[in-house]
C-alpha cells in the first residue's frame, strides 16, 4: 500500500495535534515515526485507519483519499490493514487463540476450523506465544498481550501494518524478536509498515526511513544512518535522550533548520 | 450575565438529552439493520441470554413472590371490608400482568443488566477494544449491540411470565393464610375471569409486548451509554449510572404511552 498524507490538520481538546502534517511512504517500506509523548504519533496512525477524521488535508491510500469516509466505506480498506494497539486491545472474554482467530472467523468464513487453528498457531509461534493459545488476556503480562495483539494484527496477512509502540514493555530479546517479525513481513510479503516508537534501537533495526514528529509536523526524515548523524538539535536531543536541549526548553530555534526561529507561514 | 446562566444550563441539558436520544435511536435502527446476521451471532445471543437473563431469574422471582404477597395483603384488607375478597386473585392477576409484572422485571433488568452492559461496553471502549473491532472491520453494533438487544427482547417477556406466575402464587398464600380466601375460590375466580379470550389476550399479550419493548429499551440505553464512554474508570462509572437512570425514565414514559395504546385497542 502506498501512503500519502498532505497537509493534515487535527485539533483535539483545543490543542492542535497535527499541524499540516505531510508524509509519503512508498509500498513495501517500513517507516518509523519517532517523537516525544503527546506529539501526535498515535493520532497519525488512527487517521490512517479512520478512527480519527482529519479536520483538513488529504490522506491517500493507494491514491484514494479516505478523508470523509464513513465506517461502511472504510471497511474494505481496513480489511487490508493490521493495527497493533499500544495495550494490545484484546477482547477480555475470549482466549488468546479466539482473539487471534477473530478476523478470520468474521471475514473468511469459508476456512475450515482446522485451517483457522493452523494459521492461529503459526502466528502465535511467530510472536513466541505458542503456549498461550488457551489463556485469557487477564492472565497475560503486558508484553504478552502486545504480542498476542500483533499476532491478531497479522493473521490475515495484511498489506499495511500499523504498529503503535510494538516493543514498549518488552525485554530486549523479545524486542529483537518482534523487530524480526516486522522485517520478515516486509521482506517476505512486501508489507508496508508504519511503526510508532520511542525505542531508537528498534527504530534503527526495522526502519527503511525514520521521521521525527514535532508540533504536529515531520521536522526531519531520513534513513537510520542519516538520522544517526543528523545535526538537527531537536532530533539529536531525542535520539540521545539528553535532558537539556531545544525539546525541553522554550526554544527559539527552528526545528526544521536548527537555526534561530523566524515567523514561518504554515500551509493551509 | 449571571441571570442567564440557569437558562444556559437548561439549554445545554436539553441539547445533551436530544443528542443522547438521537444516538440511542440511531443505534437501535443500526441494530435492526444488522438483524440479517442474527444466525451467525447465535452463540453470542445464547451467551447473553444466559448472562443477562438466566442469571436474573433468582432475584426477579424473589421480588415477584413478595410483591404478590404485599399486593394480596394490602388489597385483601380493603376488599374484605366490602366482602368481596373472593376477587383478590383476579385483582392480583390483572395488576401483575398488565402493569406490575412487566414494570418490575424492567426495573430489575435495568438495574442489573442495563448497568452491566454500559460498564462492560464502556470498559471495552476506554481500553480501545471497540476501536480494535472497528480496525478489524467488525461492526461493533453487529458484534456487541445486536446480540444484547435480541437477548433482552426474548428474555424480558419470559421473565415477566415467571414473575406473574410467582406473584399470583405468593398472593394466594397470603390470601389464604391472612385474608381467609380459600385456594379454590382464589384460583376459581382467576379462571372464570380468563374465560373471555379478549381479556386473556389483553392482560397477557399486552404485558408481554410491553416487556419486549422494555427489554429492547434497556439494552439500547445500556449499550449506547457504554459506546459513548470516555475518561477511563470515572467515565465507566458514569455510563453505568446513567444507563440505569435513563432506563428508569424511559420505562416510565413508555409504560404510560403503551398502556394508553393497549387500552384504546382493547376497549
Amino acid at each position: 500500500m502506498h501512503i500519502l498524507l498532505e497537509n493534515v490538520f487535527k485539533e483535539l481538546g483545543g490543542r492542535q495535534i497535527l499541524n499540516s502534517l505531510s508524509l509519503e511512504i512508498p509500498q513495501g517500506q517500513t517507516y518509523c515515526i519517532i517523537g516525544r509523548s503527546g506529539t501526535g504519533k498515535s493520532v497519525t496512525l488512527k487517521h490512517l485507519v479512520g478512527l480519527l477524521k482529519a479536520d483538513r488535508g488529504k490522506i491517500l491510500i493507494d491514491g484514494i483519499n479516505m478523508v470523509g469516509f464513513q465506517d461502511r466505506q472504510l471497511r474494505g480498506l481496513r480489511k487490508r490493514m493490521g493495527y497493533l494497539f499500544q495495550s494490545g486491545a484484546l477482547l477480555n472474554w475470549m482466549t488468546v487463540g479466539e482473539n487471534v482467530a477473530l478476523p478470520l472467523i468474521e471475514h473468511e468464513r469459508q476456512l475450515s476450523r482446522s485451517e483457522v487453528l493452523r494459521r492461529v498457531r503459526e502466528k502465535l509461534a511467530l510472536v513466541g506465544l505458542q503456549d498461550a493459545e488457551d489463556k485469557l488476556p487477564e492472565n497475560l503480562s503486558g508484553g504478552m498481550k502486545k504480542r498476542a495483539g500483533l499476532a491478531r494484527a497479522i493473521i490475515r496477512d495484511p498489506e499495511l501494518v500499523l504498529y503503535d509502540e510494538p516493543t514498549s514493555g518488552l525485554d530486549p530479546v523479545m524486542s529483537s524478536q518482534i523487530d524480526e517479525v516486522i522485517r520478515d513481513l516486509q521482506t517476505e510479503l512486501g508489507v508496508t509498515s508504519i511503526v510508532v516508537t520511542h525505542d531508537m534501537a528498534s527504530a534503527y533495526r526495522v526502519a527503511d526511513r525514520i521521521g521525527m514528529l514535532y508540533e504536529g509536523q515531520i521536522i526531519e526524515e531520513g534513513t537510520p544512518d542519516e538520522i544517526r548523524s543528523t545535526t538537527n538539535p531537536f532530533v539529536r536531543q531525542f535520539i540521545q535522550g539528553d535532558t537539556k536541549g531545544p525539546l525541553t526548553a522554550e526554544s527559539s530555534t527552528d526545528p526544521f533548520t536548527g537555526s534561530k526561529k523566524t515567523a514561518r507561514v504554515k500551509d493551509s | 450575565m449571571i441571570l442567564l446562566r440557569p437558562f444556559e444550563a437548561i439549554g445545554s441539558q436539553i441539547l445533551d438529552t436530544a443528542f443522547k436520544a438521537g444516538y440511542s435511536l440511531t443505534l437501535f435502527l443500526r441494530s435492526v439493520a444488522c438483524l440479517g446476521g442474527i444466525f451467525e451471532k447465535r452463540k453470542s445471543i445464547a451467551s447473553q441470554l444466559y448472562i443477562c437473563g438466566v442469571q436474573s431469574v433468582g432475584i426477579t422471582l424473589v421480588v415477584a413472590l413478595f410483591t404478590g404477597m404485599i399486593l394480596a395483603l394490602q388489597t385483601g384488607l380493603v376488599l374484605q371490608r366490602y366482602n368481596i375478597e373472593g376477587f383478590l386473585g383476579t385483582v392480583i392477576l390483572v395488576t401483575l400482568c398488565r402493569e406490575m409484572g412487566p414494570f418490575m422485571c424492567a426495573f430489575i433488568l435495568a438495574g442489573r443488566v442495563g448497568s452491566a452492559m454500559a460498564a462492560e461496553i464502556g470498559t471495552m471502549n476506554v481500553s480501545e477494544e471497540v476501536d480494535a473491532l472497528r480496525v478489524m472491520s467488525i461492526d461493533p453494533v453487529r458484534f456487541l449491540v445486536m446480540p444484547r438487544i435480541i437477548s433482552l427482547v426474548i428474555f424480558a417477556p419470559v421473565l415477566t411470565v415467571f414473575t406473574n406466575f410467582v406473584g399470583v402464587l405468593g398472593g394466594s398464600i397470603v390470601a389464604n393464610l391472612q385474608i381467609g380466601v380459600e385456594y379454590s375460590v382464589y384460583f376459581g375466580k382467576i379462571f372464570e375471569y380468563l374465560e373471555d379470550p379478549k381479556t386473556t389476550l389483553e392482560i397477557f399479550y399486552g404485558g408481554l409486548f410491553k416487556s419486549a419493548v422494555f427489554g429492547c429499551t434497556i439494552a439500547v440505553i445500556g449499550c449506547s451509554n457504554g459506546l459513548r464512554t470516555s475518561q477511563g474508570a470515572v467515565g465507566v462509572g458514569k455510563a453505568s449510572r446513567k444507563a440505569v437512570v435513563d432506563s428508569f425514565l424511559f420505562i416510565l414514559m413508555l409504560n404510560y404511552f403503551m398502556s394508553s395504546v393497549i387500552n384504546r385497542f382493547f376497549y
